[in-house]
């Protein structure tokens, strides 16, 4: 690796450490307020999904709407790990925790990618409309399966049901702003460097043209399931960070309406721009947590946001731009030029 | 044998009413390769405005179920033409990408409108409607006279339809501020379930077929309606001029526009037939399981697709075939699933729903033209 | 190296390609040619795996290659160019070019997430390869434009210059001139004489413009309906009767 022959990018690694260290100060000092935390932690997580939907959907030209039900296997995997397998409960000392938050957050990306592939496979050479119809079923059975299963769990003195239609709840609050800001970085680093490299170039080259993309030597199907699949696993890995923040899963929130929201956040960022996704998915955390007072209203806008954007602004806020420091520094030097 | 003719008589039923939707899907499918994603609310609306209109206007029996019928299907008809003028005609140029995204958006706004009006809310929403309303009516002002803002990407919003959409818009903002106080008598809240008042329509009477097996009046009526409205389609399609002209657009849009039709005109009826079917099953559903709610149309909606899709999707006779298929594949396997299995006593019954989507994968596995379609050929 | 044996091909009830045959030794130069809809485009989908053929085999270098995925065709060695050009519009001329190199690069999922030295190495390699077969086209001064953006030839010369980047063994070139005035179709002429040379290549092309294929073509197929009615060196099938009766109907003289 050569780090530092890009310039940029040392300005954007020193800016984030300079940012993580100034937030850490301020929620210490109490500036910030829990309150506040949690909804940069939210922000955080809804990028991450925002731009693994962005992979499948923006970059490859897929059309998943049933992101959501990747989000929430994950979610359910690292809180079955943390809460029966581990478990840890609000007692359990952080040190000692961590190690096994980690592992239930590898485990969640691991079986929403394993998920991810399962379905892909078969499904991926359909065309659009199919596949949108059938991932938006994958959200229905994953809520299906979901409001099914369920454990009887003995909490040393009594027994307790878990799962099933109550959903999961007494999940541990282990998704502290490090940890969130740590996963989020890597996130965006691993999915921006395979966009940068053969593999991405091969999925935009299946979004403009599959027929060519193929017949220039391109396994066309490798590659959706490869988009697929990356894009799945680290919509478990950002279940895993929700369900260890707001400390509880239902079935109902993997469904058709969450997918569309991250739908939202990738269309309105721009379809095949990271930095935009990003800044959607905040952009949209934030709004919504400011419209919280008026309740359902605010899907009502969504649903009116969706039909205005493709009318009027279908590229998205940033189209196919990005931000300079995500872009590798020989294709900046490129598009200077012109 | 017993379970057997009860879940034959329940799963046609069903059948029937995922028929209607189903071929709306199709139809518009057809023409316009568009899946309308927003079928499933119409057939939502379609259910909420016939309570409405039972609740509020007290009419003699026969007449009564006639309206409740036919207003709905009417309303729904025209929530169709707006759906197809202001939302997809726009894009019909554009990738099929954006109209599917559209699509769900509409469906997001519906269903999340319905679910929020109540008693307290509705004058909000009124208010709004009426804003917007205010607001294309002054940028419009503002345009003619003083020429500002400049129109320029967003010019070409005929008169027409800017009349159109303030007229709309404000008139149901009008609707919705004077229905305050029938919705707070009725203690209406979209989100949650309310009961569809079918005594008010029918007094249920049952026939027995065998041994303890009945079918309901009711039912037999649901099953002709149904039955009726699929024929009077079929005699549509195949046996009038726009019927022909609905078909030949399916084939070659420009061929039909060459020969002097305005195929605009014949997409814009293909989806108002559509959504009027979608309208009816929403009643005819309600009659069947009273309990309505914002939501309910998500996942009929979804089935529908489904069984248009196993029927081949484009074609009338495979969605009417494809909707019976799907309605007795889902009944019997909810009928047969075990409630109680094993140790554990395990409740099978839920999963029993996953058979829509079963069906889904097969079928797209296996043959994904459907029963009707042609196999798929890419032109390369 | 390619040899089609046999070939007939249906679309339902429509027969496209009726008992085709064609041998192509390495490095000739043959032209396939005929009226609109006489099925030649259809031979090179036949070829390149989008269709299998209903009848009749296809093998290149002694392998049999009927019906295999397009991918691995390619990746055999036979590549084409289409008829109304697909390039990724979105992407710069490089990206196209580059982008069609994908499979002879080895760098792994692994090596490219992280970064590692010979992710980076093979990056420039590729690019610098690029760059050279687009310098060949002369298309090195819109190397960074959207290749969308271009006119008409200049899109073509992408194509081929991206066909080209696949290190074919052969290359199926379908209408190539196709949109050009005749003083750019015969300069296109001589690229394709000096790249055939050059690079070793079998060149199997589809053209109507008579001066290009006659210029450049050993041999020529002439297809009508499917069918073939004359196969033989330029000058034969410019004297051929049922050529000349195809092309412009019964009793026509040229």
């Amino acid at each position: 690796m050569k780090p530092f022959s890009n310039k940029a990018l040392l300005f954007a690694a020193l800016g984030l450490a300079v940012l993580y260290v100034v937030i850490t100060v301020l929620h210490k000092t109490e500036v910030l307020n829990d309150y506040i935390m949690r909804i940069i932690i939210l922000m955080m997580i809804n990028a991450i999904l925002a731009v693994s939907l962005n992979l499948i959907n923006g970059f490859t030209g897929l059309f998943s709407v049933g992101h959501a039900g990747f989000m929430i296997t994950g979610g359910y995997v690292a809180g079955f790990i943390t809460t029966l397998v581990f478990k840890i409960t609000s007692e359990t000392p952080y040190a000692a925790a961590l190690p096994m938050f980690i592992l239930a957050i590898l485990a969640a990306g691991a079986v929403s990618g394993l998920v991810g592939f399962l379905i892909g496979l078969p499904v991926l050479r359909l065309s659009d409309d199919y596949l949108a119809i059938v991932t938006i079923g994958f959200g229905e059975i994953i809520r299906v399966i979901f409001n099914f299963i369920s454990f009887k769990v003995d909490r040393g003195g009594w027994v307790q049901d878990v799962g099933g239609p109550r959903g999961l709840s007494g999940i541990p609050l282990l998704s502290s702003f490090t940890v969130v800001f740590v996963v989020f970085l890597l996130s965006i680093l691993i999915i921006r460097n395979f966009i940068y490299s053969r593999h991405g170039r091969a999925c935009i080259a299946i979004r403009e043209n599959e027929v060519a993309a193929h017949l220039m030597g391109i396994n066309i199907t490798k590659y959706k399931v490869m988009a697929f699949v990356i894009g799945s696993t680290f919509a478990g890995i950002a279940g895993a960070l929700l369900a260890h923040i707001i400390q509880m899963l239902h079935p109902t929130m993997g469904g058709f309406m969450k997918s569309v929201e991250y739908l939202i956040m990738v269309y309105l960022g721009g379809m095949g721009s990271i930095s935009g996704s990003i800044i959607a998915a905040f952009g949209l955390t934030a709004v919504s947590e400011f419209l919280r007072p008026i309740g359902e209203l605010r899907m009502v806008l969504y649903g009116v946001l969706l039909v205005i954007l493709m009318l009027k602004m279908p590229a998205g806020i940033m189209g196919r731009k990005e931000f300079p420091f995500l872009v590798p520094l020989k294709e900046r030097q490129k598009h200077v030029k012109n | 044998m017993e379970t057997f003719l009860s879940q034959l008589i329940f799963g046609i039923q069903r059948g029937t009413v995922y028929a209607l939707i189903a071929l709306g899907y199709t139809m518009v499918y057809g023409v316009v390769r568009l899946i309308n994603f927003a079928y499933g609310e119409v057939f939502m609306l379609g259910a909420f405005i016939s309570f409405f209109l039972i609740q509020m206007l007290q009419l003699p029996p026969v007449l009564n179920i006639i309206m409740a019928l036919l207003v709905p299907m009417a309303l729904c008809s025209i929530l169709g033409l707006a759906m197809d003028s202001l939302a997809y005609k726009p894009l019909r140029s554009k990738p099929r990408l954006a109209a599917l995204i559209t699509a769900i958006g509409v469906s997001f706004f519906l269903s999340n409108l319905v679910s929020y009006i109540g008693a307290e809310s509705v004058r909000t929403v009124s208010v709004l409607f009426i804003i917007t309303a205010l607001v294309v009516v002054l940028f419009t002002l503002s345009q003619k006279l003083f020429n500002f803002p400049k129109v320029t990407r967003y010019g070409g919003i005929s008169m027409v339809k800017r009349v159109v959409v303030v007229g709309s818009l404000g008139l149901l903002g009008f609707v919705f501020w004077i229905a305050k106080p029938a919705l707070a008598e009725l203690r209406w809240k979209g989100s949650s379930f309310t009961a569809f008042p079918v005594d008010k329509l029918f007094t249920v009477v049952k026939y027995p077929v065998f041994g303890s097996v009945y079918i309901t009046n009711v039912q037999i009526i649901i099953i002709i309606v149904s039955v009726a409205l699929m024929v009077g389609l079929s005699i549509l399609v195949n046996r009038t001029m726009l019927g022909m002209a609905m078909r030949a657009s399916k084939n070659n849009k420009e061929a039909v526009s060459l020969m002097g039709i305005n195929v605009n005109s014949v997409i814009a009826f293909t989806f108002a037939i559509g959504t009027a079917l979608a309208g009816a099953a929403g009643v005819l559903s309600a009659v069947t399981y009273p309990r309505i709610t914002a939501f309910m149309g998500i996942q009929p909606g979804l089935k529908a697709f489904i069984a248009a899709v196993l029927g081949g999707i484009g074609s009338i006779e495979g969605a009417m075939v494809g909707g019976i298929i799907m309605g007795l594949a889902e009944q019997f396997a909810i009928g047969l699933a075990p409630s109680s299995f094993g140790p554990n006593n395990i409740d099978f019954t839920p999963l029993a729903e996953g058979v829509s989507f079963a069906i889904l994968i097969i079928v797209l596995l296996l043959r994904p033209q459907g029963i009707f379609g042609e196999p798929p050929q890419d032109k390369v | 190296m390619l040899r089609i044996d046999h070939v007939t091909h249906y679309f339902g009830g429509l027969r496209a390609v009726e008992d085709f045959c064609i041998d192509i030794a390495p490095q000739q130069i043959i032209g396939l040619i005929g009226p609109n809809g006489a099925g030649k485009t259809t031979i090179f989908n036949l070829i390149t795996g989008v269709y299998k053929p209903t009848q009749g085999k296809i093998s290149f270098e002694d392998e049999d290659i009927t019906g295999k995925l397009p991918y691995k065709i390619t990746q055999h060695g036979i590549v084409r160019t289409f008829q109304n050009i697909r390039l990724f519009s979105t992407m710069t001329v490089l990206e196209n070019i580059m982008v069609a190199h994908h499979y002879r690069m080895k760098s792994g999922l692994l090596s490219s997430l992280m970064r590692l030295p010979s992710f980076t190495h093979e990056e420039e390699d590729t690019e610098a390869l690029a760059t050279k077969f687009a310098k060949i086209f002369k298309l090195d001064d819109v190397l960074n434009v959207p290749a969308g953006s271009l006119p008409y030839g200049r899109q073509r010369r992408v194509e081929i210059a991206r066909a080209l980047v696949t290190e074919p063994k052969m290359l199926l070139l379908d209408e190539p001139a196709a949109g050009m005035n005749p003083k750019e179709a015969l300069e296109l002429l001589d690229l394709i004489k000096q790249i055939a040379i050059d690079f070793k290549l079998t060149i199997l092309l589809i053209e109507h413009q008579m001066p290009v294929v006659m210029g450049v073509a050993e041999r020529i197929h002439v297809l009508d309906f499917g069918k073939t009615l004359a196969v033989g060196t330029p000058k034969e099938i410019q004297n051929h009767p049922k050529v000349i009766e195809a092309y412009l109907g019964e009793g026509a003289k040229i």
